[in-house]
């Protein structure tokens, strides 16, 4: 098999300049690895955001308390050695609170990114891919839903739909109202989240997906006889990657600040549950006397939304490294 | 024996918004088994459209095949459902592509890219399928075709890269090769490379070849006959050497004419046509050629000549025919 090196054709070699340019084997995602490994601020972020994971799987290990168990024999405290962060006015453990409310914020945030990029990331790649009239209908439609102000229409949604799960007890919405009381209120809010931030990521995906499918490398993908599924799922989606990854990374600080948002107003966590913004309203009340129930959960928001916002920045300079070199 | 490819009167019609284009208009030919034909002309000249069309690879919309028939393997190609069409494609006719910077996945590796197409095509298991595809790319001449198989496209070089698309597109053993200027991206010596090789793969497994180039002289040695297309028409088609000999079509002969090699002198001036390609959308019902030829008559921007046989498979579509049975001309 092999007769055409015997017929004496020179074999081509690479240039020494290519092999000093790019790492053997080195695929697109270990590169923007290395390249978010040299960003300080990316890597102390996702260090933080570990450290938070790993503090929320594990709050029942590290704390002796129970984040509703109220001790009236030590309500209002300041911080101490036995409540690092103090007691609210209930007398539960502030930190204990907080390492359960990283655990709502977190879940929330991940498990609604996914939802979000089930809902968008197809109807995004077939929009585009497909084009013509369907494109046009999918994309009026995602316009008419774009109009509302995101945290408006979610706000709207669980006026309807914290009622509507209140009172529903069989079918369907008994299902959805009993898992919902499972989680502490949070379905209702995944699910008028989910609503309406798929329409960001549809976009992005559609983008992409319309510059892409005009790529050469689809028309030879096509020219190998591949099927429109496998064109789209191995050859386009993989390209549209980079930026939806990115999305999906400022979209997890959007959601857990929307969550936090609307339990603060009493539309999503149901009390007791220790989400972030339940413990922020309830703090509020207390801003003068004891400020710490207020700072507590507000810091803990704050240097998480940060921490993501640093790692999404840092994502974006490490996958498209054309963009802008922060180094 | 019929031929393996027979294309007949075939027109291709761009609808854009700057109006409607013949791409193509009223072009036929044949190509037999293992023989290799050669498209010549410039930019523009529908060469690409043409071969495009064949495996159903035109963009729809704005492109739209508007006539003719295509039979590949006697079989009506513009017949066939799209499933038919797309087990043709790959694994019957398999089609290198121009630039090999753009026509690979860059963020796959080249061996998941190559294994693919028979995978699918072949019903090959991943021991199997990757078995062949080192055999593919050692025949291609890539150098420890074992470990080029975990590279990605931007660790190869361009002549490499293209001879991974040239692996690609033999993997499923195809009785038909289109290749569309495959060599042009590359510098001269790979392009030398390129062409023994395919020639030699090719004539080893009777595989018919179309070859798609603006530069006739990469024909010479290669193609077994030629076509010189010219604003979506036939202007000329003959067996290579006859081609070469006794061009008789005024735009074969600048062509011929205009080529330069190692004879050509130092301080000789370098020969040219006159004037440029005609412009989308401003081809002449008579020959798209006239407006630069300097031997027309009244007729020829008019009426389209016929293509018609003026000795053996030569085929000449011309009122004037300046250069006919005449000494060869130019350089």
């Amino acid at each position: 098999m092999s007769d055409v090196i015997e017929s004496g054709l020179p074999a081509e070699q690479s240039s020494p300049m290519e092999a000093v340019a790019f790492h053997d084997g080195q695929g697109p995602a270990r590169a923007a690895w290395q390249r978010l490994r040299r960003n300080r601020s990316a890597m102390l972020s996702l260090g933080f955001l570990a450290v938070l994971a790993f503090a929320a799987i594990a709050a029942p290990l590290l704390t002796p308390f129970t984040y509703d168990g109220t001790d009236f024999g030590a309500i209002a405290q300041s911080p101490s050695s036995s409540h690092w962060l103090g007691t609210d006015a209930l007398g539960r453990d502030v930190l204990t609170r907080i390492l359960y409310g990283a655990r709502i914020s977190l879940s929330l945030a991940v498990v609604g990114q996914i939802v979000i990029l089930l809902i968008g990331v197809p109807i995004g790649l077939i929009s585009a891919y497909f084009g013509g009239r369907f494109d046009l209908f999918v994309q009026r439609g995602i316009d008419v839903l774009y109009a509302f102000p995101p945290l408006l229409f979610v706000i709207v949604a669980m006026t309807y739909l914290r009622p509507t799960l209140d009172d529903a007890d069989s079918g369907f919405l008994g299902v959805v109202a009993s898992i919902d009381d499972l989680t502490g209120g949070l379905t209702g809010v995944l699910l008028a989240m989910a609503l309406i931030l798929w329409l960001t990521v549809a976009r992005l995906v559609r983008g992409q997906v319309l510059s892409l499918k005009e790529e050469e490398f689809v028309l030879a993908a096509n020219a190998t006889g591949a099927s429109h599924l496998r064109i789209m799922r191995r050859h386009i989606l993989p390209n549209a990657f980079a930026p939806v990854i990115v999305a999906t990374t400022f979209g997890i600080p959007a959601a857990i600040m929307m969550e936090a948002g609307l339990s603060f107003l009493g539309l999503g966590a149901q009390p007791p549950t220790p989400s972030w913004g339940i413990m922020i309203a309830e703090g509020v009340a207390y801003i003068r006397s004891d400020p710490y129930l207020l700072i507590a959960p507000g810091v803990a928001l704050g240097a998480t939304l940060l921490a993501f916002n640093f790692l999404g920045d840092g994502l974006r300079d490490a996958m498209d490294p054309y963009v802008y070199d922060s180094s | 024996m019929t031929p393996l490819l027979q294309v007949e009167d075939l027109s291709v019609r761009f609808t854009t918004h700057q109006g409607v284009n013949d791409a193509v208009k009223g072009v036929s030919f044949e190509v037999g088994h293992g023989e290799v034909l050669g498209i010549v002309g410039e930019s523009a000249s529908g060469k690409s459209v043409t071969a495009m069309s064949i495996p159903d690879l035109l963009p729809t919309p704005p492109a739209e095949i508007i006539g003719g028939r295509i039979l590949f393997d006697e079989r009506d190609v513009r017949k066939m459902s799209s499933l038919e069409r797309r087990q043709l494609r790959g694994r019957e006719i398999g089609v290198v592509f121009q630039d090999p910077m753009t026509a690979l996945n860059s963020v796959r590796r080249v061996g998941v890219q190559l294994m693919e197409g028979m995978r699918y095509h072949l019903d090959l298991d991943r021991t199997e399928a990757h078995r062949r595809a080192v055999d593919l790319l050692e025949q291609v001449g890539i150098p420890s075709p074992a470990e080029r198989m975990k590279a990605y496209p931007h660790e190869l070089s361009g002549g490499m890269r293209q001879r991974v698309m040239i692996a690609s597109a033999l993997a499923c053993s195809p009785k038909l090769l289109i290749a569309d200027e495959p060599t042009t991206a590359l510098d001269v010596t790979v392009q030398a490379q390129i062409v023994d090789m395919v020639r030699s793969i090719t004539a080893d497994r009777d595989m018919s070849v179309i070859w798609i180039t603006h530069d006739l002289s990469l024909l010479s040695d290669f193609a077994d006959r030629t076509l010189v297309m010219y604003g979506g028409r036939v202007m000329e088609e003959a067996p290579t050497a006859t081609l070469f000999r006794h061009a008789e079509h005024p735009y074969t002969a600048g062509l011929l004419a205009s080529i330069v090699d190692t004879d050509t002198r130092r301080d000789q001036q370098l020969v040219s046509i006159p004037g440029t390609p005609p412009i989308h959308g401003a081809a002449l019902d008579g020959c798209p050629f006239s407006p630069r030829c300097s031997y027309g008559v009244e007729k020829c921007p008019s009426v389209h000549p016929p293509l018609e046989r003026v000795g053996d498979g030569h085929k000449v579509a011309c009122w004037v025919r300046p250069f006919a049975s005449k000494a060869p001309n130019g350089g």
